[in-house]
């Protein structure tokens, strides 16, 4: 007996556009879980992003009046002070910045005419924040790879030249210039062939390899100079056990950039869009199957009208009708579901190479979020064909 | 849900208030329908048999005055309560027949029995044949003629438990045999569950052993 009255409720046309209803809940959700799983990957690819991110820190004593009378009153770092900042609890890492103690002159000069004596700093390489290839050197060189600071490049593009006339030069063209430098001191000399290899963001000098100038300063100079700069990585820069204990020692210090400003927004900015898409794509799903379910109570009316007048209670009608929809609706989203493992799978195989921290599939939320956003389709849909059927009563 | 009687308080409907009713037995009167009694209330179109077996079977609470259902005013129950004495208390022939267009006769009589399972296959196709519409069965009720129709619409009506059965001109669409055939099922039908029959009638006539004629 289940037939007539099924047929009277369940009526194949409804049952098409109850279908299509279900195919747009399917992309919807399924729209929503790929947006959730990028925000996901995103938020984890950031986060990670921070937390492989530590501050470099460069420290150094103050300079005072008596100081700049002569070479012999430098602010250097004593080893005994060394080892204290080294042991403190919040700093990671430190290392010097070893200074050239011998005399160099370039051929820059007579390109443009900015200076002719030069001076090296070297930091320990891990301490960089970019190695070129080619970095690095060995006793018997004569060529001495060099990274200086960008904002030299830029303080010259933007300053000197505009001021003198002087023609602007790209990091290409000076990277390709090869300099001619003259190590001179002890009563020897010695000609090097040198070429900016990087710019650094991080180390404000002119950097060549550790074991250049622990050789030459050997060779050419004084020995190594006690470090007048420290370079430290510490977790926090914010850290207010650091920055008291900067204060307290009379330590200047000059930290390096954290994540850019810009970047942060525009990873903010992604993971709105993102999170905002697969939401505004399943109100419109919900909006579809809500109007098809309205459109096929209000087309059968008739029948349920009679159905009641019969003496169908009005809650088992909409319960016969609300099984149809659970069904299709439930089926949809246990595809979409399906769907959303397959393409979250292939994503982690497709990220995995280039991005490990963002190639992790992440199910709980996801799955939270479908069961809830199904869930609660199910329940308005349940309250809404109660609601109208009702109405007929 | 007691239904024993029913019961009319200075009853009228509200698009009727306006005209003289003082020759009515039923509007502004106190009446009593018991159990087991068969009562004729007749009038001529148009002066709300209809509206009366609407307001009778709940369906209708556009009316002044007061309707009990037992010792239950019959606008304070709700629509499971009006299901239930659907399935159980009283039953009904529309004047408009009402069926389900798309389903066939047989269909259209099954749909009300599975609520209560009261009657067999067999019992239905007896009622159809003492009605002279055993060849009906199978057709669609679109296809169906008006007098067919209400020979279903009656079997329909009697595939349930009931206490009351309300018939709005139930046999407006019958020749005279068909009538007396489709009178005695409804008579012997009504007897054997002891229910009373409110018969709302254009005219006088003698279909069952009425306790009171009223006009309306």
């Amino acid at each position: 007996m289940k037939r007539p009255l099924s047929s009277l409720i369940r009526q194949s046309r409804h049952r098409f556009r109850l279908f299509i209803a279900a195919l747009a809940y399917f992309a919807g959700l399924f729209i929503l879980l790929i947006s959730t799983d990028g925000y996901q990957r995103f938020h984890n690819y950031f986060e990670n992003a921070e937390k492989n991110q530590d501050y470099y820190l460069i420290i150094n004593k103050g300079v005072n009046a008596i100081q700049s009378f002569g070479s012999k009153y430098r602010s250097g770092f004593s080893e005994e002070e060394i080892e204290y900042i080294s042991e403190q609890p919040f700093v990671l890492d430190l290392g010097s910045f070893s200074n050239s103690s011998f005399r160099i002159s370039s051929n820059l000069a007579e390109r443009l005419s900015i200076y002719t004596d030069l001076f090296f700093e070297s930091v320990p390489d891990r301490f960089l924040d970019t190695i070129p290839p080619g970095w690095g050197w060995k006793e018997g060189s004569d060529f001495i790879p060099v990274i200086i600071n960008r904002e030299w490049l830029n303080l010259y593009n933007f300053n000197v030249s505009l001021m003198y006339g002087l023609p602007q030069i790209s990091e290409e063209m000076l990277s390709k210039w090869t300099l001619d430098v003259i190590i001179s001191g002890n009563g020897q000399s010695r000609h090097f062939r040198s070429r900016i290899l990087a710019f650094s963001d991080r180390i404000p000098s002119v950097t060549v390899p550790e074991s250049f100038l622990l050789y030459a300063n050997q060779k050419y100079g004084r020995g190594t100079p006690a470090p007048a700069r420290l370079i430290l990585r510490v977790r926090d820069i914010s850290d207010p056990q650091l920055l008291s204990f900067l204060n307290e020692q009379g330590y200047h210090y000059r930290r390096e950039k954290a994540m850019s400003s810009n970047f942060r927004t525009l990873a903010s900015a992604l993971l709105l869009i993102t999170s905002l898409t697969g939401l505004l794509f399943v109100l419109f799903a919900f909006t579809i199957v809500l109007t098809t379910v309205q459109l096929a109570i209000s087309d059968i009316s008739g029948n349920l009208r009679l159905l009641i007048h019969l003496g169908y209670k009005p809650s088992v009608l909409a319960r016969m009708y609300f099984r149809e929809a659970l069904l299709f609706i439930s089926v949809a989203a246990v595809l979409a579901w399906m769907a959303f493992l397959g393409a979250g799978h292939s994503l982690d195989t497709l990220l995995e190479s280039f991005s490990p921290e963002s190639a992790s599939l992440s199910i709980r939320e996801p799955l939270l979020l479908s069961i809830a956003c199904t869930s609660l389709l199910l329940l308005y849909l349940r309250i809404e064909i109660g609601r109208r059927i009702q109405k007929l009563a | 849900m007691d239904c024993e009687t029913l019961t009319l308080h200075t009853l009228v409907p509200v698009h009727l208030k306006d005209r003289d009713l003082q020759s009515s037995d039923i509007w502004y009167r106190e009446l009593h329908f018991e159990k087991g009694h068969h009562y004729h209330i007749s009038a001529p179109s148009g002066s709300g048999k209809t509206t009366l077996a609407r307001i009778l079977y709940g369906l209708s609470t556009a009316y002044a005055g007061s309707y009990f259902i037992g010792d239950r005013h019959a606008k304070s129950l709700d629509i499971s309560e009006w299901s239930r004495l659907r399935q159980r208390g009283i039953s009904i022939v529309f004047q408009d027949l009402r069926l389900f267009e798309e389903l066939n006769a047989r269909e259209n009589i099954e749909i009300k029995n599975t609520l209560q399972k009261s009657c067999s296959d067999a019992e239905i196709d007896e009622m159809l044949k003492q009605l002279g519409a055993a060849h009906t069965t199978e057709r669609e009720s679109r296809l169906l003629s008006q007098g067919e129709k209400q020979r279903v619409a009656i079997v329909r009506a009697l595939c349930q438990p009931f206490t009351w059965l309300i018939l709005d001109e139930p046999f407006s669409h019958l020749d005279a045999e068909a009538t007396r055939a489709a009178a005695r099922l409804i008579a012997e039908k009504a007897a054997a569950r002891n229910a009373g029959i409110i018969s709302l009638q254009l005219e006088d006539d003698d279909f069952f052993p009425y306790s009171k004629k009223w006009q309306l």
